[in-house]
């Protein structure tokens, strides 16, 4: 400790006391409900996606269409791969404030930059499957019935959009991963 | 252990309380949030002394939890003004821009102010030089290194000198 620079700053705030332990434990129950909730919603979500889409694929295989069948199982599948990963990567957060200041942001950003850069694995990659056979087992539904042609110029859009989205999904976490792979490498500098 | 506890969390109280509150009001300028985190970083503190063992001084303990709590709490506001690193900013901000009553009030909200433009490690660095820890403490609580530490204060002093318009003191860290 030397003299302060500032003395003005250090002379402010002069009656500070902490919180009352009690509190502490409000707050973290507090903290744990909202947390409750917010898993909550994110479940609800997903179950909705997987009843709309398992009801699809029963619906589907009682009139004979197997591969529609399959594609939507896949999606249900798939859906469930992302709630699994979900939980157990906010399950894997490790709350460390005592750590050196530098260390405590490396974990925060090599953490981020971990979970962006394998989003393309863990989030839009479950869903592939389904989606494509989907198309594919539409398409070939409709080019039984009109050609190929006629059901390749009806799907093309619609699969463009889709996987248009997925690609865009992954692209930009992949540049926020480079982003905070920058910051890394200069937090890394300053040790 | 709980009692030992309570006594350690006590005197980090008696200690540093004060020094706790200023870190929370230079970082948010939001009086409710910023007395919101000040009760974030006491509760971290008193849930992670269970883990200390003198590993370090309980100074030096304090301060990471504060700083480390104030930078998650900067994250999370990640819609906020750019953040400029220490190095590109050229003066303090413009008290145009400042509520203050005036003088030494003024010098404070702008200093504070300019704590929250500043990307965490440079903010840490800052709070703690105001506080008037030496340099080496500052590298012990923070994790840079001596070099990264200086640079750092070096041009927060240059900015303070440059503002007040006379030479440095040469009593600082």
């Amino acid at each position: 400790m030397t003299t302060p620079p500032l003395p003005q700053w250090c002379d402010s705030a002069p009656d500070a006391a902490f919180t009352v332990p009690a509190e502490c434990s409000r707050r973290a129950d507090r903290f744990a409900r909202r947390v409750r909730i917010r898993n909550g919603i994110e479940y609800a979500a997903g179950v909705l996606v997987i009843v709309l889409f398992g009801a699809a694929s029963v619906g589907a295989a009682i009139k004979g269409e197997g591969l529609i069948a399959l594609s939507l199982a896949l999606i249900v599948g798939g859906t469930l791969v992302i709630l699994r990963n979900l939980a157990r990567r906010a399950g894997n957060v490790e709350r460390l404030p005592e750590e050196p200041c530098l260390a405590h942001l490396r974990r925060q950003y090599a953490r981020q930059y971990a979970a962006l850069r394998a989003v393309p694995v863990w989030y839009v990659g479950p869903l592939i499957p389904g989606c494509a056979l989907l198309y594919a087992s539409v398409a070939a539904g409709v080019a039984e019935v009109a050609g190929w042609r006629t059901a390749l110029s009806g799907i093309v859009g619609p699969a463009a959009i889709t996987f248009g989205i997925f690609a865009a999904i992954a692209l930009l976490n992949l540049l926020a991963a480079r982003g905070l792979k920058r910051q890394l490498d200069a937090l890394d500098a300053l040790a | 252990m709980t009692e030992a506890i309570e006594h350690l969390y006590a005197e980090a109280g008696r200690q540093f309380a004060p020094a706790l509150s200023r870190l929370a009001r230079s970082v948010e300028r939001d009086r409710d949030k910023a007395r919101d985190l000040e009760q974030e970083m006491h509760c971290a503190l008193w849930t992670s002394l269970a883990r200390f063992a003198g590993q370090c001084s309980l100074k030096t303990w304090v301060y990471r939890v504060a700083h480390n709590v104030a930078a998650d709490h900067v994250a999370r506001a990640a819609r906020g003004p750019k953040r400029v690193p220490l190095e590109e900013i050229e003066a303090l901000p413009s008290s145009a821009n400042i509520e203050a009553d005036a003088g030494e009030a003024l010098v404070l909200a702008q200093v504070a102010a300019l704590i929250r433009r500043l990307p965490p490690v440079d903010m840490q660095v800052i709070v703690l030089w105001l506080e008037g820890e030496s340099a080496a403490a500052i590298a012990e609580i923070t994790g840079l290194s001596a070099g990264a530490v200086n640079v750092r204060v070096h041009r927060i002093k240059t900015l303070l000198a440059s503002h007040f318009q006379r030479p440095e003191t040469g009593d600082t860290p």
